[in-house]
């Protein structure tokens, strides 16, 4: 029958998946990953941990959307899901980029005002707290 | 929000500048020289070079981002530090000495008389009157890049636009505000920006301008990059283009 498994192979990837989960645990409690992150491996897991317990799973699956081949079917699903994660990871990493972006702007601003309270300080430039424009301010509105 | 308020004048002309040590000084000081009553700030893009050093020793605010992080960004440290200082209109120019003072002026005018909200310096709107020899010429590469984008945004935006990729505008405190508060392309901002600020309902005008080549180093772009920039940019138009327009931007907080 297609998509049978022998109790060897079975066990050996019931005991894959579970490693893998027990992994992806372990790194949720070490904080090497994050919960909202660690989700989307779980359910990929959970999926491929169904396929393995419940072997008929699998060709009914297959089944279901057309695919008469279960080995094509399987090859198919792990192409998606990792499509799926590698769209999710560039989408993490630009907004990720976007915010280390943001932070460095405000470092290089920071870092001038201060360079120029100092200054004011000593007189060297005109800041609000050293002149109050009232000199100019009336040509310059708009 | 941090505010700085006015600092010495009410407009301000920045710089982006990514190791620029061999130019940035002379632009500096030709921009100071012609148009004094303005304030400089040249954004140090994370150079490995003295581009800081020098820039502050010719009379320029100098703030230093702490790695690259790209044109656009650059230019947004300048959109974001002239909303909150309280500038009334900016000019930005690139580092490496294309663009004239004059041309500067010319824009700066443009948005001062309020004949629009934009105004961008055009290579190609005029042909230059004198032609010595030091006028820009783009390679072969570039010039396919150039029209193709012509073509595109002027499509998207209706309007004819003959320079996409110039790098010298300049803007009223509305548009400082669109480009400070929003986010930005990271390499090439360019064609994003032109769509963006003529979705958003603003008056973009194209002014010409004289370029010369650079006066020192190499320009940061390859052939390499010319293909990504084109793969880019037509990607960012048209992201752009099917994007909602931004709420009004001097409405906004």
């Amino acid at each position: 029958m297609t998509g049978s498994l022998s109790l060897h192979a079975q066990i050996l990837a019931i005991g894959l998946t579970l490693g893998l989960l027990v992994i992806i645990f372990e790194m949720v409690r070490r904080r090497r990953i994050q919960e909202r992150y660690a989700l989307l491996w779980v359910v990929v897991l959970l999926v491929l941990l169904l396929f393995t317990v419940v072997p008929t799973t699998l060709p009914a699956a297959a089944h279901l959307v057309g695919i008469s081949n279960t080995t094509a079917a399987l090859l198919a699903l792990l192409s998606v899901m990792e499509l799926v994660l590698l769209v999710h990871l560039t989408s993490k990493s630009s907004v990720a980029d976007e915010r280390l972006t943001l932070v460095q702007q405000e470092i290089a601003l920071l870092r001038l005002e201060q360079e120029l309270r100092e200054k004011a300080q000593v007189g060297l430039v005109h800041t609000p707290a050293s002149d109050t424009r009232e000199d100019d301010a009336g040509q310059h509105n708009s | 929000m941090v505010t700085l308020g006015p600092l010495t004048h009410r407009t301000l002309i920045f710089i982006p500048a990514w190791n620029e040590e061999g130019s940035i000084a002379r632009v500096v000081q030709e921009v100071r020289h012609a148009l004094p009553e303005t304030d400089i700030l040249v954004i140090d893009d994370g150079s490995q070079d003295n581009t800081a050093v020098v820039a502050r020793a010719a009379g320029a605010l100098v703030a230093i981002h702490p790695a690259n992080l790209g044109i656009g960004p650059a230019r947004r440290t300048g959109y974001i530090f002239a909303l909150r200082g309280g500038y009334e209109r900016i000019a930005h120019c690139d580092a490496d000495g294309q663009h004239t003072p004059e041309s500067i002026q010319r824009l700066l005018r443009a948005v001062q008389d309020d004949e629009c909200d934009l105004a961008i310096g055009s290579r190609f709107l005029e042909p230059p009157a004198s032609n010595d020899g030091d006028a820009y010429i783009p390679s072969a590469m570039r010039s396919i890049g150039i029209r193709l984008f012509r073509r595109i945004v002027s499509l998207v935006t209706r309007q004819r636009f003959t320079d996409c990729t110039s790098g010298l505008y300049a803007a009223n405190r509305a548009v400082i505000r669109q480009f400070a508060l929003g986010p930005t392309n990271i390499d090439y901002p360019e064609l994003e920006n032109i769509v963006r600020t003529v979705r958003n309902g603003f008056r973009v005008k194209e002014y010409p301008v004289t370029m010369h080549r650079r006066i020192a180093g190499t320009s940061s772009i390859t052939p390499v990059k010319t293909f990504f920039y084109v793969f880019n940019g037509v990607i960012s138009i048209f992201a752009a283009s099917l994007r909602a327009s931004e709420p009004a931007p001097d409405t906004r907080q």
